[in-house]
Parts: C-alpha cells; structure tokens; sequence
C-alpha cells in the first residue's frame, strides 16, 4: 500500500482536521530532542480517542507500515522519530485529566497530558505528581510512561514506575488491554513494569493511573560551593551515611558554575569547582537540626561556603542556579547534547575526572550537571553541530563515557532511556543471551516489528527502517 | 501428566542429575517442609554455582523434568497444588552476599541468602533492606513474590527495592535484567517481569536491593476501637494529616481482639516525637476504647509479621491477601463480616490488606474476592489447606491480559516445567 492511501484511510477514520501530510508541517517531526537524529514521517495522525488509535493501529499494520507513538517530542534518545516512510501516531490531543481519586491518591490521565498538569490540578488538595524531569512543562505523561522518566526528586520518590500503578495499553496489533489500575497490587506477571521504560515498542499507552503523592509540609535548601569536586563528592557520601535521605542531591561543576555566573552574576567564587544544590523536605520538626547536621558535613568538607535559604524567595533562587544551567551553556555553545549515564554513588568522584579527561582527549568541553544522590551523571557536550568533525568526536567521546560508566559497575542511561542513541552501546553492558531474552519478550507483543522499530534493542540484522544521521 | 501425577521416585530423579550435582545435593525432601500436596516431588536440588544452576535446568529441561523453585521451603504453601511433581530446585546453598557498598546504599547477594542474614549485615552499618514480609525466607523468595510487610507503605514491595536481577531460564540460559545502579533506563525491564512472576518464567539466583538507613529512633501508637468504623475513621485522619508514617495499619489481630488501628515513624528524633504526640491527638477525635504509645520498639508491626507467619504457616487455616484501592477496605471489611475471618491487618497507605479465616472454605474465599472484584480489588489466596485449594482457585483473574501473560509463559518456558500449575489458572494450559 503506498503511503498516500495510507493517509487517505487514516483520514477516512481519524477526519481530515488530525492528519497532517503536506512536507512543511512534518518537518517539525523529523526529530525529538536529539536533534543528531532525523527521519521524516510519512504522516503525523492525531488520535483523540483509545479507538482512534487502535483504529490507527489496524491501518498500519494492514499496510506494513512502521508506527512510532510520540507526546512532545522532548525525549533525549531518538526514541520518538518515526522508522523512515512510518506514521507517528501522536497523542497530544488526548490531553485530558480525567479523574483525580484524592482519596486514593491517585489521578487518571490521557497520554498526552503535560507532567506538570497533574501537580497543578492536584495542588489545591495537597498533592502532586512526583516524577520530575527537567521538562515537566512540556513532556507529557505518556513519554514518561515510555522513557520510565525520572527527575531531580527520584532519589527520595523513585521514577516514573514506582509511581504508575494501572496502564490501558493499545497492543501493537490493536488489541486494547488493561495492565493493572488503582490497586498497586499485581495478579500475575507485571506486565505494567515491562511496559514501562519499553519506549514504545510493545504498545501505545492510552490511559494511565499515577499516584499522588501528599506534598511535603516545608522544604529546606542548602548550596554548598567547594574548592574541590573530592571534597563535594565525600560531602555527598556522608550526608547519605548520616542516615539522612535528601529530598535531591544535586551537583553543578567548574564549567556549569562558571556558565551560571557570566550568566546570572549569582556571586560564586572564581575558583570554584563544584556547587551542591541539597534540598530535605518533610515536616517542620525536626528539618532545621537536619539542615544544620548536613551545613556541618560540607563545612568539615571544607566548603568555601554554605548558604541555606530562609525563605521560599531564598529558595528559589538557590534552585535557579540548578534549573537555568542548560540555558545558561546555551550562550557560551552552540549546540549541546546531554548524556545520561549512573554509577554507584561511590565511584562518582572517578568518574567525574573520567569525563575530564574524555573531554581533553577529544578537546571537546564537557559540562557536568548531575543528580548525585542517584549516580545519575550528565555531562554536556558542548560543540558546534554545523562541523561533522566535532559531531564525530562528540559521539566518540559519548562513547567513551559510556564505557567508563560500564566499567564503573553503571549503567549507560538513567533516565533519558536507549532510543537510536544509544542502541550500540547496549552490547556493553547486555549479553547476547539478555538481549535475546529482550528480543523474545518483543516479539510476544509485536510480532510484526512494526511498533517503533530500530530502537532500544541492537538486532544482529540491520533494521530495514534506517535513521539517518 | 494430567491431572493425577505420579511421582517420580527420589531414586530416579537422582541418577538425571548425578552428574551435574554431588550427592549432598541431591536431597531427598526432610520432614521439614510444608506439605504441599499430595503429589510431591520427593527430591531437593540443590545447585551451588550458576553454571550449576544452568546445568540443572539443561538437564531438566532435556528430559522434560518438571521444576518447583523454593529457597527455604518457607512459602511454599502459596499458589495453586502442582499439576506435575518432578523435582524441588532449592537455592539455599546459593547464599552469599556478593557486593555490599555501604556508601552506595545498595547490596547485591544471591537469592539463597535468608532475608535475617542480610539484615544483620546491614545493621552493622546502620542500613537496612526496608522489606518486612512475614514468610519469605531468603531473597529469591522476595522476588518469586513481590514480598512486602508494613513498611511497604513507606518504601513499596520488592518491586520498589530490588534494582537487578540475575536467573536461570527454564532452558537454563543464563540472564540479567536491571543493574546495581538506583536508576536505570536501558532496556526492557525484565527485573520487574521476574518480581513476582513466582518462579514460572526462570529461577532468579542473584539479586540487587536499594537499602535504606536504619531509623536513628522509632516509635508507635495504637488505639482500639469499639468498632471498625472507628479505627477507619482514625486511619484516615492520619492519612489525609501532614504525617509521614512508616507504616499506617488498620487491624484486629485475632477473634478475641477490637479493631484497632496503629501506626510507625521512624526517624530523626525530633520529627518522632512531633509525629507522636500528633497521632495520639489525631486517634483520640475518633474515640478510642486504649491508646497506647510504644517507643523505640515497634510492637505492633512485629505482632503483625509474627501472626500472619503462623497462620499462614498453620495448616488449618486459610490467610487471603486483598488488593484494592485504599479507601474500599472499610466497605470490603464489613462487607465480609459474614463471612467471620478471624483475622485482618490492612496496610493503609499501600492498599494491602490480609484476612485470616479459622474455617477455611473456598466459599469464603470466593465471596471475598467477589466484595473486592466489586471495588476494584483482587484477592489471592495466600495459604490454605489442600482440600480449601482443590475447589478455589488461589489467584483469581490476573490484573492484566492472561493472553498475553500465557504467551510469555510460553515463549520463556516453552514445556511449561516451571512451577507447572501452581501459578495463575490457565497459564499453563496446553
């Protein structure tokens, strides 16, 4: 079947209003947030119902075309760019919010509801949803469902699937099922766990139920600045030790400092190596004695200083150096790509000087912003995308990270997930025998291969449905 | 095989594995372990390495041998009655702890560890495996089961805590899901898959847990109730209040006891004692019969573990775990007063709820899965005495689709050797 009839029949079923064809408006659809990866689509389809996109489902399958589900686009692994001459099926316009169960803790939400909604419609009863990436307001729910995405705030709450408790899930044949519901009990095999973090390949998400978690009485937050990433480091292990379970851990470096500064002018001394963003949260009693137990673990580490804020103004600001580091690289980089990788907590130190010295190697400046508490590292690989020279180099040296993460006993993505990415790198850290288990579970969901194919999982056979670079 | 299995004599099953396994692992099942039935296999394997492991099931599988995975053999009196006996595979000798990295709060052991030995390492680093279940005995028994306790309120099941997951296919393929790592996004999550699946899908031999700090101070309060109405209403004040409980129960521990509901913090000592004396506040607008405030020993929670251990270790009664969201458990409890359970402790905050029944009839097994199918609820039958499962089924309907379920038993356990009848009705179905 070629690809105008395709469009014709998905127009017959979904109305010519959720159908876009014409080459200009899919151009915005060729890529996600890896902006390295492009495949334009045959057609972007705008299901408003579970129907519509099991319809839409059916009609690719009859034809043979591939079909990749996409929210906002947002992701950071080339999870969400259609197999070349597939459909993308978007969710956006099922965007509803359709129950919040205070009583139960929980809300029912379409797929293509933004992350952020749900905490703001949960708000007024004291509630929100705890999963919080970096782009909560844009990324929707279903993405998250598919990345199993996790935020500066998973070290205490855990990621997307510790707080997903019922799926509605269109099977990569149409079949419309139930995995789980408001219980988070599980009868049989959990085959909500497999669907989450499966980037889009066993199915489409079409409801989701999420816990809500009760927001915390008061926060506490602390910016401790060191002269040595040694020093924040061992303050991060023993504010751990201490028995004491932060609500985030998060931890900035030399280029991210010196970045924030020219920036924002936040007042960071010059020779500053490192800046830990702590924030506790929970009741009143008890968190001023924490905070001040933690100010005396970054003193003792020789901070050059500690301030805690003492007001939410105060906090905020302190947040800010945190959440404006990625704009802040934007004005002394062109482009940048945000690696992902984790390690135990204690092997971070060797791995911080480990991006240093890929990033003389391939004199390529790399930035480090990361979720200490988790072994969550991002480096930022900062260059100039118009250079094929430097793109080559920024991929070797990711490379490179990748191994060093392995190496370390990590993994090589905590929360961005494998996409076309990384597909190559999993061979580092999976057997043949462990992707051959992932390649079993695949066919029983998707047998045809039609479902987002050519990501996650390196098949032996190149995929027919190529990306290019 | 069919419905009436003849068991194999230990003699035979002996000489299939003499060349994989020494004699002292090849044990022919002691008094010990809980009658499960009839038709039982007569013999223990019991694999020391992986590669054993692997070879085992190799030979298992060549000779179409079927499986009953165990540890201790403490939880064995779940699930439905085996439709073929075979052979027990034990992981007991399997038993150490691989990697424990106090700094990184993360540990990483083999499935044949008992749960109390890890504990007692981690206490010495003021750690704990926040994971309370009363009859899981060693870690491969947590995973088979998705296990939790009381403190699943605050810190989720097994399937929160456990980060990776090393086992042995039925075919004895060697796999691995998930890491070491608190956060990890690479590839399907075959961790979670395994949690739970109750031995059916491959034989974890390894596994990895997030730890949690040992509370520098806990504390309890309980109160008892005229009625359930009370004890409910007190729950849910604490629940909907600014507290941050370990663990929120609502309970009536045997026949002879009022309901009663009790709850946990542990913590810095500052934020106990606030969230002490909060709670007696908030239980006594419910009017309590006693209020009783425990500290630094949490009585209650360990009462719980202790109980529900002895009735579903007592042969004659029948313990059924309840799922449902949180606020049906009022309605479900009263709805099966009828039915006279003799017992019940609900998790709160996790919507877990266990009732115990002296007289153990399916009937009475049924009719409370049909109050919690009416509130979006299920119920598993969690022990009961053999002649209670040849009429019930143990699980009910899965919560997800069995088709899809069954072509996942099928693709990773083809001969459907593994646990063959014991897990959900009709996954093993030719």
């Amino acid at each position: 079947m070629d690809a105008e009839r395709i469009a014709n029949e998905m127009e017959a079923v979904l109305g010519r209003e959720n159908v876009l064809r014409d080459p200009v408006s899919l151009m915005t659809y060729e890529s996600d947030g890896v902006t390295l990866y492009k495949a334009m689509p045959h057609a972007v389809v705008f299901p408003t119902t579970t129907d519509e996109v099991a319809a839409a489902v059916r009609i690719a399958n009859s034809a043979g075309v591939p079909f990749t589900a996409r929210g906002a686009g947002t992701g950071l692994s080339g999870g969400a760019i259609a197999a070349e001459g597939g459909v993308i099926i978007a969710l956006n316009k099922m965007n509803r919010i359709l129950e919040l169960d205070i009583e139960n803790r929980c809300a029912v939400v379409e797929p293509g509801v933004v992350n952020l909604w749900i905490s703001d419609a949960a708000e007024p009863h004291g509630c929100h949803y705890a999963p919080d990436p970096s782009s909560q307001k844009a990324c929707t729910i279903g993405g998250n469902v598919a990345e199993n995405s996790g935020g500066p705030h998973t070290l205490k709450r855990g990621v997307t699937t510790n707080h997903v408790t019922g799926l509605e899930w269109v099977m990569p044949d149409g079949e419309i099922v139930q995995f789980g519901g408001k219980s988070a009990g599980c009868v049989g095999y959990d085959l909500r766990g497999l669907a989450i973090g499966s980037e889009g390949t066993l199915g489409i998400a079409t409801k989701i139920v999420v816990k809500l978690t009760p927001n915390p009485q008061t926060h506490k937050t602390l910016l401790a600045v060191f002269d040595s990433m040694q020093n924040a480091s061992q303050t991060v292990s023993e504010t751990i030790a201490s028995g004491m379970i932060p609500a985030s851990l998060e931890m900035m470096d030399k280029l991210i400092i010196g970045a924030v500064e020219e920036a924002f002018q936040f007042g960071f001394p010059e020779d500053a190596e490192a800046a830990l963003l702590i924030e506790l949260d929970g009741l009143e009693a008890g968190i001023e004695a924490q905070a001040e137990q933690i100010a005396e673990i970054c003193r003792q580490n020789k901070a050059q200083s500690v301030q805690v804020a003492r007001s939410e103004e105060e906090r905020e600001l302190l947040w800010k150096s945190r959440k404006q580091a990625f704009g802040a690289l934007g004005r002394i980089a062109k482009d940048y790509l945000t690696q992902d990788g984790v390690v135990p907590r204690a092997r971070l130190p060797e791995m911080v000087k480990e991006v240093y010295r890929v990033s003389e190697k391939y004199g390529i400046p790399i930035a480090n912003v990361f979720h200490a508490g988790d072994g969550n590292i991002h480096p930022v690989l900062l260059f100039d995308q118009s250079d094929p020279e430097q793109v080559k180099k920024v991929l070797e040296a990711s490379g490179e990270i990748m191994r060093a993460c392995v190496e370390a006993g990590g993994v090589i993505t905590g929360e961005h997930g494998i996409g076309v990415e990384k597909i190559e790198f999993m061979r580092l850290l999976f057997s043949e025998n462990d992707l051959n288990l992932m390649i079993s579970l695949r066919d029983v969901f998707n047998p045809n291969g039609l479902c987002n194919p050519g990501k996650i999982i390196p098949d032996d056979e190149p995929s027919q449905w190529g990306m290019t670079l | 095989m069919g419905n009436d299995p003849v068991n194999e004599s230990a003699e035979s099953l002996k000489k299939r594995f003499a060349d994989i396994l020494d004699a002292d692992q090849l044990e022919t099942r002691a008094d010990g372990f809980p009658q499960l039935d009839i038709h039982e296999p007569a013999l223990v394997l019991l694999p020391k390495t992986p590669e054993q492991l692997s070879e085992t099931l190799r030979c298992a599988s060549a000779s179409k041998t079927p499986i009953i995975p165990t540890g201790l053999g403490t939880a064995l009196r779940l699930g439905n009655l085996p439709t073929a006996p075979g052979a027990f595979l034990s992981t007991r000798l399997m038993n150490g702890i691989v990697d424990y990295e106090p700094r990184d709060l993360t540990v990483i052991a083999q499935a044949g560890l008992p749960i109390e030995t890890l504990q007692t390492t981690a206490a010495k680093e003021n750690q704990r495996l926040a994971l309370d279940p009363p009859n899981a005995g060693t870690l491969g028994g947590l995973v088979a089961m998705d296990a939790g306790g009381p403190l699943r309120d605050a810190y989720g099941s097994t399937r929160d805590l456990c980060l990776g997951v090393r086992a042995a296919l039925a075919d004895g393929t060697l796999v691995k899901g998930g890491g070491r790592v608190v956060k990890n996004a690479a590839g399907y999550d075959v961790t979670r898959l395994l949690i739970g699946s109750f031995g059916t899908l491959g034989v974890v031999y390894e596994a990895a847990f997030r730890l949690h700090p040992l509370p520098v101070k806990t504390a309890e309060v309980s109160a008892a109730f005229e009625s359930w109405s009370g004890a409910f209403e007190a729950a849910a004040n604490l629940s909907r209040s600014e507290l941050e409980p370990e663990w929120l129960a609502v309970l009536r521990l045997d026949e002879d006891s009022a309901p009663a509901a009790a709850v946990g913090f542990g913590g810095h000592p500052e934020t106990v004692e606030y969230q002490t004396n909060r709670a007696q506040e908030i239980m006594s607008k419910s009017e309590p019969s006693a209020l009783e405030t425990t500290a630094d020993d949490e009585q209650t929670r360990l009462q719980m573990r202790d109980r529900l251990n002895g009735a579903m270790n007592d042969a004659s009664r029948m313990t059924c775990r309840v799922f449902a969201p949180m606020s049906a458990f009022a309605e479900i409890v009263q709805a099966s007063d009828r039915l006279r359970p003799s017992a019940w402790q609900i998790r709160c905050l996790s919507g877990v709820g266990y009732a115990v029944f002296n007289s153990p009839s399916a009937e009475a097994a049924h009719a409370l899965r049909g109050e919690a199918a009416a509130r979006e609820g299920s119920v598993v039958i969690e022990s009961a005495p053999v002649e209670t499962k040849r009429e019930a089924d143990v699980w009910g309907p899965p919560t997800g689709p069995l088709s899809v379920m069954r072509r996942v038993k099928l693709k990773l356990d083809p001969d459907r050797l593994l646990n063959r009848g014991r897990f959900l009705k009709g996954l093993d179905d030719e």
